[in-house]
């Protein structure tokens, strides 16, 4: 009799626990549409991904540009995703990471620009990122036997350091815009999703119907994927025409976004000293 | 004339969220007298906190403006920041797995206080604010007291002329509230700076401000000394306890006085407690004395001045009555 009164409580103790995570989801209205949208983004990768390592002859001609070597692709690719993350979120974390402590309108306070803040709050989280590719990079090689002997090292830093530049414009627009939403950002949300599914970072743009191949070149991580893959695996230099395309691409898109992330984070910065919202979180 | 560190021209917040209007801070006036403190006093959601924040420039006024440090927080928010030191009761806005000093000296640096410049008055500070023996302690570690010591430590980092302190005594026990009181009257009021300082707490207000202002509903309803406040609602209240005699008679006499007179029971049966609210000073305490003489006698008596809580209670219900009205 006891142990059923306290399966009841317990049973009544995991409903409420399930009722606070779903009114608490709903209230962050954004985030409830881009979880949906990522579950489904998400699948779709793992369907090219299958989809393009099951079919064996179609690989070694897919890869050739490469080297050949599937694991190389995939491992290269991870190391080169945390490059990717490092621009988009090392903005919106780092204002997430004060509003938590409850230090950012301290940081405010002071004469230091809130900018000068954060890019030196991602020189921070650049040498962590580095430190763990430098980890990743060097499993690759000795654990996975893969050959990194040709390796352009520079030309690599080169194309990851364009890379970084060309996502902090995306990372400035969400950070502006965490700043007014709080959680669900939407930028970091649909671009993280979308750029695992078309920017060649676990197989290559070849393995995607032809539509999303043309979208493929749209996003800079694409050129990245290609430039530093081609830079460690067969040891291009900057003066290769496919290297100076692909750097010239990010540059573009490094001209493009970081004005706009300005633009759209002063926005965003704004709103939330109107909304009286700096230190939500 | 005097010179005023803080004054607020129509200073209004009106925050639109989910379709829902509220106007947290309703065209407030105040002006705050250099190396004063000055006391805003309200309950919870009176708008104190935004007024603050307006002050130290991390909200927007939706109309009016301030002027904080001679710079217009609108026009020049930038070089409002720098007359400016943020205090904030409670327990976040550290760095809690860095020491009180680690915390000051990197705020030292974005302050722009160079290193080794930056140690001497870390140490000075820590000194000042007497946390030197915790200085190396992480802040996890320190009690809701040290912290708000910090907090001041830190706001003092830059030497700015004005302090804005959002009710600082929050959180923390009688005892330290006590020690931060005076911490306020005997240091920082002594290095000459001008502090507005918000708090629900009247004992605190009435401890530490040389000027308050009530504030209700976003509405500054009264603004003036703490004299001036208190003797707005009358020179003196006496409490006459324990009377014993011809109750109708003395009542019937003394409101003859133009005197406010209630009776209340007292815990011995045969006396009455009797309670006059004394409104000016022309009422004269022996004659009135002489009149409870006549009518009985009188067992104790005991005279106080007004507090800050009679000024409080007076204008808070006075205004929750005139809203009635509406």
């Amino acid at each position: 009799m006891k142990n059923l009164r306290e399966v009841r409580f317990f049973l009544e103790n995991l409903l409420v626990f399930i009722l606070r995570g779903f009114i608490t989801l709903l209230s962050y209205r954004v985030m409830l549409i881009l979880l949906m949208a990522n579950i489904a983004i998400g699948i779709a990768t793992f369907y090219f991904f299958c989809d393009f390592y099951l079919r064996v002859g179609v690989v070694k001609s897919a890869l050739q540009l490469y080297g050949g070597d599937p694991v190389a692709f995939i491992m290269l690719g991870s190391v080169f995703q945390d490059f990717v993350n490092l621009g988009m979120t090392s903005f919106n974390q780092a204002i997430s990471r004060e509003q938590v402590e409850g230090t950012l309108e301290f940081l405010l306070l002071t004469p230091t620009r809130l900018f000068s803040i954060l890019i030196c709050e991602s020189v921070w989280s650049t040498i962590m990122t580095s430190i763990g590719a430098t980890l990743g990079l060097l499993v690759t090689a000795y654990v996975f036997n893969v050959n990194l002997g040709n390796a352009n090292y520079i030309s690599c830093i080169v194309i990851l350091a364009l890379l970084v530049l060309s996502m902090s414009g995306i990372g400035m627009m969400s950070a502006g815009i965490v700043m007014v939403t709080k959680q669900g950002d939407p930028i970091t949300w649909l671009f993280g999703y979308l750029i695992g599914l078309l920017s060649g970072i676990l197989y290559p743009v070849e393995a995607l119907p032809p539509i999303l191949q043309q979208l493929s070149y749209i996003i800079p991580v694409t050129y990245a994927m290609r430039a530093a893959r081609l830079a460690l695996l067969r040891g291009f230099t900057l003066s290769h025409p496919l290297m100076l395309h692909d750097a010239l691409a990010l540059l573009v898109s490094a001209i493009i976004t970081i004005p706009l992330g300005i633009m759209i984070f002063r926005l965003g910065f704004k709103k939330a000293r109107i909304d009286g919202s700096l230190a939500e979180y | 004339m005097p010179s005023f560190a803080i004054e607020t021209f129509d200073l209004t917040k009106i925050f639109n969220k989910g379709g829902k209007r509220t106007v947290a801070v309703d065209h407030v006036n105040i002006s705050v007298r250099e190396g004063s403190v000055f006391g805003l006093l309200g309950s919870n959601g009176a708008g104190k906190t935004t007024l603050i924040k307006m002050l130290a420039t991390l909200v927007i006024p939706s109309e009016g403006t301030a002027i904080v440090g001679g710079y217009d927080i609108v026009k020049n928010d930038r070089k409002v920041r720098e007359c400016i030191g943020l205090i904030k009761g409670g327990e976040r806005g550290f760095y809690y797995r860095l020491s009180g000093r680690q915390n000051l000296l990197f705020f030292a640096s974005l302050y722009q206080i160079p290193l080794s410049e930056a140690k001497i008055r870390v140490k000075r500070l820590l000194d000042f604010v007497g946390l030197q023996e915790h200085a190396d302690k992480k802040v996890k570690e320190y009690s809701s007291g040290m912290k708000a010591k910090l907090a001041i430590a830190r706001a003092l980092l830059a030497d700015p002329p004005i302090l804005l302190m959002d009710e600082p005594s929050k959180g923390l026990d009688p005892g330290a509230a006590k020690k931060l009181r005076k911490f306020i009257v005997d240091e920082l009021k002594k290095k000459g700076k001008t502090i507005l300082l918000t708090t629900h707490n009247l004992h605190e207000a009435e401890a530490v401000c040389d000027e308050v202002a009530i504030m209700d509903k976003g509405k500054i309803l009264i603004s003036d000394t703490l004299l001036n406040l208190k003797q707005s609602i009358g020179r003196f209240r006496v409490l006459l306890a324990e009377f014993y005699g011809c109750e109708k008679g003395l009542l019937r006499e003394l409101s003859s006085y133009g005197i406010i007179v209630n009776v209340k029971p007292s815990p011995e049966p045969e006396f009455k407690r009797v309670l006059l609210n004394l409104p000016n000073s022309n009422v004269d305490i022996l004659e009135l004395l002489k009149v409870f003489s006549k009518y009985g006698k009188i067992k104790s008596i005991y005279i106080r001045e007004p507090t800050l809580e009679d000024v409080f209670l007076k204008y808070i219900e006075y205004d929750e009555a005139r809203e009635g009205l509406k």
